[in-house]
């Protein structure tokens, strides 16, 4: 009875560790959530992908011309776009986790996690497993004002491709540390740990982040940018600023 | 003492993860992880508010004379510029359709999931009051067939098309088999015509009168266009 017991905890514990799958297994990412999409910010992720599945078990809630989505235990819906509906989904209104859903319709797929109790996008990085990002994020140059000590750091894509955390340096000190672990999207703002970001102030001119109040120092001052992916790749930049 | 210590650990391990469940790293309340060395703060940002909603996914979209409603995927319900509270009583408030009547004084929604339920608005001194209400069945996941002629609404059920005249409150059924495929009425409100198909894949048109008496049924060769029986009917 006991080992059926202790049986019992680990199943029941490994289940709730599991994570959703990605919707199409070996997709590269073209588009991330946050990113520029149409000059708003992207409430999923792109995918190229030419089929597509189900990233957890649920009940389709809505399928139309070339949308389906899903509900979860959870209060997460996982969102499909721009996919010819398989028949059979028509049929049954269960999916299992990894059941083909359709075909995507232009070789790529939008794919979209929403939170209905927090009534908000969230990023389907977080919670999906094997996707593979097509690049690491790359930072094009930096920038100092000096009346206001603002920092501009220029991401080559202005997106954010992914990115998990950028952190400054000055002369070797951490200064900075943008995290975007809680990234989603609520009203139309992004909106990281209660502060809100629009558009225009997350990527700021030309794709940039803007870190203010930084001090540099008069002459030479050797900074450093860190910039570190989901999967906790990093990308270093080494510039120097002189003032 | 060596066996309570190993019925502890999963136990722990247990109630730990459903406290904290990982679900691949997600945090869904929005505590930021310190990412930040001790000492520094994360970058702040004043709040904003653009003008455009949310944006969640629309569904569905109707006019009526004077006003327009669109339905959304997350239940939200638009009617000329302004959210309608959406009176789905379930867990999923999802707006399946929606449909306005030609004189504006109406406007029907479906929405909602266990229960599924079909509203009828009629709007009053700029405000739209409940007029009917009714549970459909849970098993439709798509757009249905909703739509008014005149002060009648014709929607679709379980049972397949109903009829819902809005001055007299009788109520009528249009059955027949096969999956519904498409549904086309005459403005006169004497005819309904409906397209099926059974499980061989043959499509055939029931032919109804608003009453829901049917008067015929044939194949439908998939070619002629249900407008254009409607006007060889007139």
């Amino acid at each position: 009875m006991r080992k059926i017991i202790l049986l019992c905890c680990f199943i029941l514990a490994a289940v709730s560790l599991a994570a959703y799958d990605s919707p199409a297994p070996g997709g590269k990412i073209t588009a991330s959530f946050g990113s520029e999409s149409k000059g708003q910010f992207n409430t999923g992720i792109d995918i190229n992908a030419e089929e597509v599945f189900a990233a957890e078990s649920g009940e389709v809630l809505y399928y139309g011309d070339n949308l389906v989505a899903v509900a979860h235990a959870d209060s997460i819906l996982t969102i499909y776009s721009n996919v010819a509906v398989s028949e059979a989904l028509t049929k049954d209104i269960h999916v299992n986790k990894g059941q083909l859903l359709g075909k995507t319709k232009e070789g790529s797929l939008h794919f979209a996690l929403y939170d209905l109790e927090m009534e908000q996008y969230i990023n389907p990085l977080l919670m999906t497993d094997n996707i593979k990002r097509s690049e690491l994020p790359k930072v094009k140059g930096l920038s100092y004002d000096t009346s206001g000590g603002m920092l501009s750091v220029y991401m080559s894509d202005r997106g954010l491709l992914g990115l998990y955390k950028v952190q400054v340096s000055v002369d070797g000190q951490v200064v900075r540390t943008l995290g975007f672990r809680t990234l989603c999207l609520k009203d139309g703002v992004m909106v990281l740990d209660r502060e809100a970001f629009e558009y225009g102030t997350l990527y700021g001119r030309q794709g940039a982040f803007t870190f203010p109040d930084i001090q540099l120092k008069s002459g030479d001052n050797s900074v450093d940018i860190i910039v570190t992916d989901f999967y906790g790749k990093k990308v270093v930049f080494h510039g120097r600023i002189t003032v | 003492m060596e066996k309570k210590f190993f019925l502890i650990i999963p136990l722990f391990f247990l109630l730990f993860s459903f406290l904290f469940p990982l679900k691949g790293g997600s945090d869904r309340h929005l505590v930021q992880e310190s990412d930040s060395p001790k000492g520094e703060n994360p970058v702040s940002s004043t709040s904003y508010v653009t003008p455009q909603p949310a944006g969640m996914i629309r569904t569905c979209y109707a006019a009526g004379e004077g006003f327009s409603a669109s339905g959304f995927l997350d239940g939200t319900l638009i009617v000329d510029g302004r959210p309608l509270e959406n009176r789905a009583s379930g867990k999923y408030k999802t707006v399946y359709a929606v449909a306005a009547s030609d004189d504006g004084r109406y406007l029907s929604v479906i929405a909602g999931l266990y229960p599924r339920t079909l509203f009828v608005y009629q709007k009053k001194q700029e405000s739209w009051n409940i007029f009917h209400r009714a549970n459909l069945a849970d098993d439709v996941r798509r757009n249905p067939f909703l739509a008014f002629s005149g002060d009648i609404l014709l929607y679709e059920d379980e049972s397949g098309i109903s009829v819902f005249n809005m001055t007299t409150f009788s109520h009528y059924s249009m059955r027949f088999s096969g999956t519904l495929k498409d549904v086309d009425y005459s403005p006169d409100q004497e005819y309904v015509w409906v397209v099926s198909d059974d499980e061989a894949g043959e499509e055939r048109i029931h032919m109804f009168l608003y009453n829901g008496s049917l008067v015929a049924t044939f194949p439908y060769d998939g070619r002629s266009d249900l407008g254009a029986m409607h006007v060889v009917e007139q």
